[in-house]
């Protein structure tokens, strides 16, 4: 099949690496590294703080399969090229070092930070054994792109603006929480860059009726939100409006419940465009509008796509609805009703119709307007 | 219930005709890890654990034995070598990072009929680890309520025995943002492989789940894949080459290909829901009823 098609698709191991290549990092590199104990915890994970962290690397030397305009094509990667990771602070501390010997050593961060309720916000936090105690102070003074916060037990740990490649994880400590009081402010805003991968995991997400909304996603390459509950704000949830290209975005096990306005709204602005999974979500109770609103409105990109699975939109305004002609949305195994307006919207917007699909297996009924408000196209299982 | 074996009584005589000899345990069944523990001789209970899977796993557990996780902490790579269990239930984020770019975070190289077991861990790249969890040789692997994210040139679970047949599960474990691929299932030499894969999220990968025995001569690999999201992947959501597999009540949205079947053979149950991807089947299904 794929033969016919020319895609070479074909993994092969190759002198232990899997000749497995794609369009996306066709063009990353593999970068050099130490990995040395961190000096004061003495844990083996990343590398020392201490230590310069500029590495060069090398681009695979292999045929490269890429994909443009849809076809499989092929070229031969093997450039150098310079990468600095983040970095060159640890240098700068180094120096003063040698300058000043009764300069405080500063760590350049750690791929794992520790933040508790019983933590200080301090230069050398971050350790399970001295975190620190806030997200926010971790993420802009310890934790290195890429990494990790970690809750290390119950409490509250404030809102936190995100500004790079970044995980939050919450595995089951108890109440992780974070709020947001301020009525023009959200509790976690994403601001990130384009290829950079978000995750929350485990958060308790408030807005006490007065914080505007719950999650922001301004811009950034994936957003992930698992096991959180996103709840009671003055207007939405979770609100994805990144306007660069494509962003992914996979919402699981999830409640987004009690906003005043939205529990998720999915608008990307500019040429952006969302795809996306929904599984196992709970977004009722959002009074004034929608459980899930999906707009292609406000974008010239057409690649939206949000797929809902095993989830319950009910009692809000509208359970979920879509407007715009580059919006397209699937629906399997969702419970919709008890909406005030309508169960299921698909609406002509300024940019046409959304194209929605169903299996046949929702459950849409005692919505109080129409159950379904437009059109679905139905699919059969494979 | 930690069991001390018998060299425990070795020490004991030896204590008698020397006072001064230290005593070292020869090994625990169940031996404590913990983000305040210190790696030593005489780690392991749970009021004296060891700091790291790698020390716990060389110097103190006994093959078949567990190492538990006591309190959440960043443990560290490791490479096991024996039928072992790594249990973290639920206490909190168990952490195994793999920062350097050739290196797996959790490599398996076990005897024929070992046993391994991985439960709770939250395994993470940062973007430059080679690969998540990587099976080389053993009797079964289990990976339960795990997360394997962000490993950037090899696969997220990547099997790869060479010879017998091994044995494999995974389930409800987040596989997602590796930047070459989410699970590979790819026997080489004369192996094969069995296994289920539930409850998995396999998305944001190159690939999300690949099943390939074509480099290899066992021809007994058969996957049966349920409750699955593989979505969003860049080229293709579940892709199988020379095996069979089996694919029910699963999602693929958003890839290159939802299912691309190259070779070998795949079985749908029409429960599957394969919408939004540039081609939603690239080849041919085979439609199976339920029982």
């Amino acid at each position: 099949m794929s033969g016919a098609r020319g895609r070479g698709h074909d993994l092969k191991l190759a002198a232990g690496w899997p000749a497995l290549n794609h369009d996306r990092d066709s063009k990353r590199c593999f970068p050099t590294r130490e990995r040395a104990p961190d000096p004061r915890t003495g844990a083996r994970e990343g590398p020392a703080r201490d230590e310069p962290r500029k590495a060069f690397c090398k681009c695979l030397p292999s045929t490269v399969l890429w994909r443009r305009n849809r076809t499989w094509q092929t070229t031969t990667a093997n450039k150098e090229s310079p990468m600095t990771r983040p970095v060159s602070f640890s240098t700068i501390a180094a120096v003063m070092l040698v300058s000043s010997a009764a300069a405080p050593v500063t760590p350049s961060g750690l791929y794992r930070v520790w933040v508790s309720g019983h933590g200080t916000d301090g230069a050398s936090c971050g350790s399970p054994t001295s975190p620190c105690r806030t997200l926010q102070y971790a993420h802009d003074n310890i934790v290195l792109a890429s990494g990790e916060i970690d809750i290390l037990d119950p409490a509250g740990y404030g809102a936190v603006t995100i500004t790079k490649a970044l995980s939050i994880v919450n595995d089951g400590v108890g109440t992780a929480g974070v709020q947001q009081a301020n009525a023009s402010s959200a509790a976690i805003t994403i601001n990130a860059g384009a290829s950079d991968a978000i995750y929350l995991r485990g958060l308790n997400i408030d807005g006490l009726g007065t914080g505007q909304d719950g999650i922001v996603f301004n811009s950034g390459g994936s957003l992930t939100v698992t096991n959180c509950v996103v709840r009671h704000f003055a207007q939405t949830g979770i609100l994805v409006q990144t306007h660069n290209g494509t962003s992914l975005l996979s919402i699981s096990n999830t409640i987004a419940s009690d906003n005043a306005v939205n529990g998720i709204d999915i608008t990307p602005s500019k040429n952006g465009s969302v795809k996306g999974t929904i599984t196992g979500v709970d977004a009722s109770r959002n009074a004034a509008s929608y459980g899930i609103w999906v707009s292609g409105d406000s974008t010239s990109g057409t690649a939206t796509f949000v797929m809902v699975s095993d989830s319950n939109l009910s009692s809000n305004g509208t359970g979920i609805a879509a407007a715009g002609a580059g919006v397209r949305f699937g629906i399997t195994r969702v419970i919709v009703t008890n909406n005030s307006v309508d169960g299921v919207g698909t609406f002509n917007g300024t940019s046409g119709v959304p194209t929605a699909y169903t299996w046949g297996d929702n459950r849409v009924s005692g919505n109080t307007r129409l159950d379904i408000n437009g059109n679905l196209t139905a699919v059969s299982g494979k | 219930m930690t069991k001390l074996v018998s060299f425990s009584t070795i020490a004991a005589v030896m204590l008698v005709s020397s006072a001064a000899a230290p005593v070292t345990p020869s090994g625990l069944y169940r031996v404590w890890v913990s983000g305040h523990g210190t790696d030593g001789a005489t780690c392991g209970s749970p009021t004296s654990p060891c700091r790291t899977l790698q020390y716990a796993h060389d110097n103190i557990v006994l093959a078949k034995g567990e190492i538990d996780i006591l309190d959440p902490a960043g443990y560290g790579a490791v490479t096991i070598s024996k039928a072992l269990s790594i249990v973290n239930d639920g206490v909190g984020t168990a952490g195994v990072q793999q920062a350097t770019a050739s290196l797996a975070a959790i490599t398996i190289n076990a005897g024929a009929s070992d046993a391994i077991y991985l439960r709770g861990l939250n395994i993470d790249g940062l973007g430059t680890g080679a690969s998540g969890v990587l099976f080389n040789s053993g009797g079964s692997l289990a990976v339960a309520n795990c997360v394997v994210r962000h490993f950037f040139s090899s696969f997220g679970v990547l099997i790869q025995p060479s010879s017998g047949t091994t044995l494999f599960s995974i389930s409800d474990t987040i596989i997602s943002d590796n930047s070459s691929g989410g699970i590979y299932i790819h026997p080489i030499g004369t192996a094969s492989a069995k296994g289920t894969i539930t409850g998995v999220e396999a998305s944001r990968n190159a690939y999300g789940i690949a099943v390939d025995a074509n480099a290899s001569t066992g021809t007994a690999t058969f996957v049966l894949v349920s409750d699955a999201n593989a979505s969003n992947n860049v080229s293709v959501g579940i892709y199988v080459g020379s095996a069979e597999v089996a694919i029910t009540r699963s999602t693929a949205t958003g890839n290159g290909d939802g299912v691309h079947v190259n070779s070998g053979t795949v079985y749908t149950y029409g429960d599957n829901r394969i919408v939004g991807n540039d081609t939603n089947v690239s080849g041919v299904l085979t439609s199976v009823t339920g029982n």
